[in-house]
């Protein structure tokens, strides 16, 4: 007994550290954002702030600009972690079926943007949307389809900003799922072909049910870095043309920043964490359950 | 072991790609770097050897290293020592703020933008200089206080007490290809008309004016001039916000016509790019910002070089610039406030403005440099840049003009993909302030 509460003693001291950590660097900066959003103060001037309680939160739900943005946030999370799945998945499917050396190859080549930081991926495709110099226009016009709005309309412009994060971020649902492609068995697939299964059989019967884990995992990861999207928006469009591409993140950084209404902009920050929770604790929780089983 | 080689041929195509995107990214960023960020070589320039050491703070850059240069000449003149103290612009005002107001008696001499002038006034942070201007004996040979542009000197003036002297100015200007016009047989527009024909006549051809038209601050500036050249503001004779008065209406109408009329692509463009089209040869005529125009004429860059003419914005009644001014002001806490001033007298007087305007083409806040010849004939938009600030005022400084600024950002973005009714469009910004401040 006494050995017991010796050696638990001895693990709680040796997790410390690690507790400590947790503490320091997550729960006191987030109880640091929770209590500065009950107050009104501007960046640099946290002691001359003014207690509001929740008046915030409030706001933000009469705010028709915020709600616009958490509108446009949804929108582009949903369609650009759709894009990005359908096309990473496809891909690996497809360039695991060609010869080692090619896809090796293929997917390197594939993997090229992910290297690239976001705000960077932003100034290139603003220079190539642009009707004047760039190159997508060049193309679109050898189609007659140079009156497409592109950045330059607020119809359009999401769409052009969904384009940009997809060709970055494809590659990584690639890298991940040719990871997981790599766990699933060849017999499984040999028997499948010898009892006569044709390719999309074998895609949604065999290769996507037991990659589901890993399926599960990029979704999480792309999804929950989609919803807080902000460099690549800030570079392309900086929330415009007329607040058509302004996300959450954008919206709290210019409350914050140009606005100087920290407090507001801590609130915006909040919600958004909220809102990703709601969206993404079911799938956490499945994740889980699927690890137990 | 195939995981093995597909990691392996990860590792090195990363490395490879590292190194490829490595420079794409510069290249990326040099091309957009307008801030004055970029970090500088520090500290001091030490000569002299006089009895007084003067502490100034302002941002790094190669205009910081340039004044460094300057510097060594006052030490001579004077054999008071000054130390720079120049760091990133994104830091500058937390830094100066901090010091200031714990009265650390770090910093002698700030160099201050004109948004942060009426707070650092109110909290006491900066010492009134009215007394040192009337000492001769503080002031260089041919002082001429009145040399100073009044609208500038405004700015630094509160309750009668003078707290900084400007320098380094900045305002959005028109500019056109003299050749592009004179081929088709236009003359250079000056008012809103005119400007709108000449802007027609290229569009119909296949281009027309380059414009700052993203959503942002530099649509907005240009927006204040319009509204100010046609007698408006933002604020009616009571003090209270008034957005839909009608020369405000009318400049919001104005700016939807000219959108109507620009080249394309003009509606994700900012300073950077307006200029960039002008340079190229693209657009023929362009509003842009007077910090940027000399790349214009640079020979080495510019296939326009010499072809360029320059005006103020195109106004409705007269032209009306809207001001971005840093000034020279003393710390209320200085150990030294009279040799303090005297290095602001000296750097914003005539002989070194020029001298500094010489190496790198910065915009004094002396009336008189804008008609020098010399820097006239080195930089052909001095002139059109003197004319501007004849007429001319910074943005609101109030407290919701932040509020004030993002909203009409949002709305003249609007307005400018045709999205909305310019008069609704304002109305909207009225009513979204309004429920703002009763928030």
């Amino acid at each position: 007994m006494a050995a017991k509460s010796k050696s638990s003693y001895l693990a709680g001291f040796l997790v410390l550290p690690a507790a400590a950590v947790v503490v320091l660097a997550m729960i006191v900066p987030l109880g640091y954002a929770v209590v500065m959003s009950l107050f009104d103060f501007a960046p640099g001037k946290e002691t001359a702030g003014v207690f509001v309680g929740l008046h915030y939160y409030a706001a933000f739900f009469q705010d028709h600009v915020a709600l616009k943005s958490l509108l446009v946030t949804l929108i582009f999370t949903a369609a650009a972690l759709g894009l990005e799945l359908a096309i990473g998945i496809g891909m690996a499917v497809v360039l695991a079926g060609l010869p080692d050396r090619l896809s090796r190859i293929l997917r390197a080549v594939y993997s090229m943007p992910l290297l690239v930081s976001p705000i960077i991926v932003g100034l290139i495709w603003r220079y190539l949307y642009d009707p004047t110099f760039g190159l997508v226009y060049q193309w679109l016009k050898a189609f007659g389809l140079e009156h497409f709005g592109g950045l330059s309309k607020p119809g359009t412009a999401l769409f052009c900003v969904i384009v940009a994060d997809v060709w970055q971020t494809t590659p990584f649902i690639l890298l991940v799922v040719t990871s997981g492609l790599t766990t699933v068995p060849h017999e499984v697939y040999e028997a499948a072909r010898i009892d006569g299964a044709g390719f999309w059989r074998t895609l949604f019967r065999i290769t996507l049910p037991m990659i589901g884990k890993v399926i599960l995992l990029v979704t999480l990861i792309r999804g929950t870095d989609a919803f807080r999207v902000f460099d690549i928006i800030y570079a392309l469009t900086g929330g415009g043309p007329a607040n058509s591409t302004l996300s959450l993140s954008i919206y709290a950084f210019k409350q914050g920043f140009e606005q100087y209404r920290m407090g507001y902009a801590m609130a915006i920050s909040l919600i958004t964490m909220l809102v990703l929770i709601l969206l993404f604790a079911p799938l956490v929780k499945r994740s889980s359950y699927m690890e137990q089983s | 072991m195939k995981t093995k080689k597909l990691r392996l041929a990860l590792i090195l195509a990363s490395a490879a790609l590292l190194s490829a995107c490595g420079s794409n990214g510069n290249g990326a960023d040099s091309s957009s770097s307008a801030s004055p960020a970029a970090s500088g070589g520090s500290g001091s320039s030490g000569s002299g050897g006089g009895k007084v050491t003067l502490t100034i703070s302002r941002w790094a850059g190669p205009h910081a290293d340039d004044q460094k240069e300057m510097l060594k000449q006052f030490e001579q003149e004077t054999g008071i020592t000054v130390k720079m103290d120049d760091v990133d612009y994104a830091q500058l005002q937390q830094k100066q703020t901090l010091n200031l107001s714990n009265k650390t008696g770090e910093y002698d001499l700030v160099w201050a933008q004109e948004i942060w002038i009426p707070e650092y006034i109110k909290n006491g942070y900066l010492l009134p200089i009215d007394d040192y201007v009337k000492d001769d004996s503080l002031n260089p040979k041919d002082f001429d206080f009145a040399d100073y542009n009044p609208n500038l000197i405004k700015i630094v003036t509160a309750d009668g007490k003078l707290y900084g002297l400007p320098t380094f100015i900045q305002l959005p200007i028109m500019v056109y290809n003299k050749d592009m016009l004179q081929a088709e047989g236009l003359t250079p527009p000056k008012t809103w008309d005119e400007t709108l024909a000449v802007a027609k006549h290229f569009h119909d051809k296949g281009t027309g004016i380059a414009l700052p038209a993203k959503q942002g601050q530099a649509a907005v500036d240009v927006f204040t001039s319009l509204v100010r050249s046609n007698g408006g503001d933002y604020y009616g004779t009571d003090g209270k916000l008034n957005l839909s008065g009608q020369a405000n209406v009318e400049a919001a109408r104005f700016w939807k016509d000219l959108n109507a009329v620009a080249m394309n692509g003009s509606a994700t463009w900012h300073y950077d790019e307006v200029t960039k089209a002008v340079q190229s040869g693209q657009a023929p005529i362009g509003l842009t910002v007077s910090g940027q125009v000399g790349s214009l004429e640079d020979q080495a860059n510019s296939s326009v070089a010499g072809k360029i003419g320059y005006a103020p914005l195109p106004y409705s009644k007269q032209p009306f610039g809207t001001l971005s001014v840093w000034n020279w002001c003393v710390a209320a806490d200085s150990k030294h406030p009279k040799e303090a001033y005297e290095l602001a007298a000296w750097l914003t007087s005539k002989e070194t403005e020029k001298a500094m305007s010489l190496k790198d083409g910065q915009m004094p806040g002396r009336q008189s440099l804008f008609s020098d010849p010399e820097l006239s004939a080195k930089y052909p938009f001095f002139p059109a840049v003197g004319e501007a600030m004849k007429q001319a005022d910074t943005q609101p400084l109030s407290a919701d003009a932040p509020k004030l600024m993002d909203g009409l950002a949002t709305a003249l973005s609007a307005i400018a993909v045709g999205n909305t009714d310019p008069q609704a469009a304002l109305a909207q910004v009225q009513q979204d302030m309004a429920s703002a401040s009763g928030q």
